[in-house]
C-alpha cells in the first residue's frame, strides 16, 4: 500500500511538475523531462522494476496528455527505467559526476529509441534536432541533482526500499 | 516458469512493458486503443484540467499584478505630462493673448504709423517726483529723444507720453502725468485748442480753453500735433466738467485719460514728424 501510494503521489507531482515545465520554461520549443529524470533516478534509487513501472505509467500519462504517438514515451521510459536499474548495483550514484554521466546516457537513449520508434510507426516522423537534444540535455544536467536528492528524501518519506 | 520469472523479474517486465507500448504504437488508428487511450486520459485529465486552469488564473493573476504596476507607472508618467499639458496650455494661452494684442498692435500701426517702432517697458519710476518709465528700446533701435509714445488699448491708439531720455539700448519716457508733460489737445466734436498738462498722479488738466471755445464734459480729446512733438489724432481722455481758471481770462477741465499711463507694459514709439490718422 505504501508503495502503491509513493508511486502514485510520484507520479502525480512528476506529471504536474513536467506541465509546469512546458508551460512556463521553455528554449527553441524544448521543456525539462522531469518525467525522464524521474525514472531514470528512482531506476538508480530502487531498482529496475520500478522504475520501469513508473516509466510505463508515466509514458502513458504523458502520451495520453500529448498529441503524439500512443505509447512511445511509453516505450522509450520504460527503456530508460531498465536500463538505470540494471545499473544501480555497478554505479556510486551519490556522487555528482555519477548522475551527470547518468543524465547523459539516459538522455541520449531516450532520444534514440523516439527516433527510432517515430521513424518505424510515424508517416511524416520529424526529425530530432542537435538544438532541441543540446537544450534537453542542458536541462536534464542542470535537474538531475536536484531530482536526487529530493526522491532520495521522497522515498525515505514513505519508507520505501530498494529491491534486492 | 513462475521462479524463472521471479529470479528475472525486471527483464520479464520489460518484456511485457515493451510488448505492450509496440502494440499501442502499431496499432494506432484502432478504436480500442483510442479508447484506452481515453481512458488513460479520462484519468489524468483531472489533474491536467484543474493544473491548467490553476496556471491560467496564475497567468491572469501576475498579469494584472503587471498590468496595475505598469498602470501605475503609466499613471504617474501620465501626470506629469498633464502638468506638463497644463503649464504649456496656459503659456499658449498667454501667447496667444499677446499674440493678438501684438497683432492690433501691428494692423494698427501698419494703418496709422507705418514707422512706429513697438516697445516692451521694463520698468517704472514711481518715486512721485516723477512719472518715467523705461523701455528697452534705445538709440540702436532708432528711437530719438523727444518722440511721442503711445500704447493699444481697446479702444485704439492712446497718448502715453514722449521719449525724454536715449541710450543705446533702452530709453525713459516721460508720461503725460508727469508735472512736467504737456500736451496740446483737440477736442474731436468741436476742435477746440487747449493744453494738457500732467499733475504728478492720476488727473490731469486741460488748460488754456479759450471763453469762446466749445468744450464740454464728455468731450473726447486727441493730441492736436501743434509744436512738431506728439503727431495729430491719437487719443488721450475724455473731459469732465469745465470751470474758470483762476486768471479768469481761460478756462480749465479735468481729463481722464484712456488708459492708465503708469500700467502700461507695450508701446509704440512714434517717430517725430510723422503724420497719422486718429483710429
Amino acid at each position: 500500500m505504501r508503495t502503491v501510494g509513493f508511486f502514485a503521489s510520484s507520479l502525480a507531482l512528476a506529471l504536474f511538475i513536467h506541465l509546469l515545465g512546458l508551460r512556463y520554461v521553455s528554449f527553441f520549443g524544448v521543456s525539462p523531462d522531469i518525467m525522464l529524470l524521474l525514472v531514470m533516478t528512482l531506476g538508480l534509487q530502487c531498482g529496475p522494476v520500478s522504475a520501469q513501472t513508473m516509466g510505463f505509467l508515466g509514458g502513458l500519462a504523458l502520451d495520453s496528455a500529448g498529441g503524439g504517438l500512443f505509447g512511445l514515451q511509453a516505450f522509450s521510459l520504460t527503456a530508460v527505467g531498465y536500463a538505470a536499474g540494471m545499473i544501480r548495483r555497478r554505479m556510486a550514484s551519490e556522487r555528482l559526476t555519477a548522475q551527470w554521466v547518468s543524465a547523459l546516457a539516459a538522455t541520449v537513449l531516450n532520444t534514440l529509441l523516439n527516433a527510432v520508434a517515430r521513424n518505424m510507426f510515424e508517416e511524416s516522423a520529424g526529425r530530432t534536432t542537435v538544438q532541441g537534444f543540446a537544450v534537453a540535455l542542458l536541462f536534464n544536467l542542470a535537474l538531475v541533482n536536484g531530482m536526487f536528492l529530493f526522491m532520495e528524501r521522497w522515498a525515505a518519506l514513505w519508507r520505501v526500499e530498494a529491491e534486492d | 516458469m513462475l521462479e524463472f520469472i521471479q529470479r528475472n523479474k525486471a527483464t520479464f517486465l520489460l518484456f511485457v512493458y515493451s510488448f505492450l507500448s509496440l502494440v499501442f504504437l502499431s496499432l494506432q488508428l484502432q478504436p480500442y486503443v483510442a479508447g484506452l487511450k481515453s481512458v488513460t486520459w479520462f484519468l489524468l485529465s483531472p489533474q491536467v484540467v484543474h493544473t491548467s486552469r490553476f496556471f491560467s488564473r496564475l497567468d491572469s493573476l501576475s498579469g494584472r499584478m503587471f498590468q496595475l504596476a505598469r498602470a501605475e507607472g503609466e499613471n504617474i508618467l501620465l501626470r506629469e505630462q498633464v502638468a506638463q499639458l497644463s503649464k504649456r496650455e496656459l503659456e499658449r494661452q498667454s501667447l496667444e493673448r499677446e499674440n493678438e494684442e501684438l497683432r492690433r498692435l501691428l494692423q494698427l500701426r501698419q494703418m496709422t504709423f507705418p514707422n512706429a517702432i513697438p516697445a516692451e517697458v521694463l520698468s517704472g519710476d514711481m518715486r512721485g517726483w516723477f512719472h518715467f518709465v523705461v523701455i528697452d528700446k534705445g538709440r540702436r533701435d532708432g528711437v530719438v529723444p523727444s518722440a511721442a509714445v503711445a500704447a493699444e488699448t481697446g479702444r485704439g491708439l492712446v497718448l502715453v507720453g514722449r521719449v525724454h531720455e536715449v541710450s543705446e539700448d533702452n530709453s525713459k519716457v516721460m508720461l503725460v502725468t508727469d508735472a512736467a508733460s504737456a500736451v496740446s489737445v483737440e477736442v474731436e466734436r468741436s476742435g477746440a485748442i487747449g493744453l494738457l498738462e500732467g499733475r504728478n498722479g492720476p488727473g490731469l488738466m486741460m488748460t488754456y480753453i479759450s471763453q469762446q471755445a466749445d468744450v464740454r464734459e464728455g468731450d473726447r480729446l486727441f493730441s492736436a500735433g501743434l509744436g512738431g512733438v506728439f503727431p495729430r489724432g491719437v487719443m488721450v481722455g475724455e473731459v469732465g466738467p469745465v470751470r474758470p481758471m483762476s486768471d479768469g481770462f481761460f478756462r480749465e477741465a479735468p481729463v481722464e485719460l484712456f488708459m492708465d499711463a503708469p500700467a502700461v507694459r507695450r508701446v509704440l514709439i512714434l517717430q517725430r514728424g510723422e503724420a497719422g490718422g486718429a483710429s
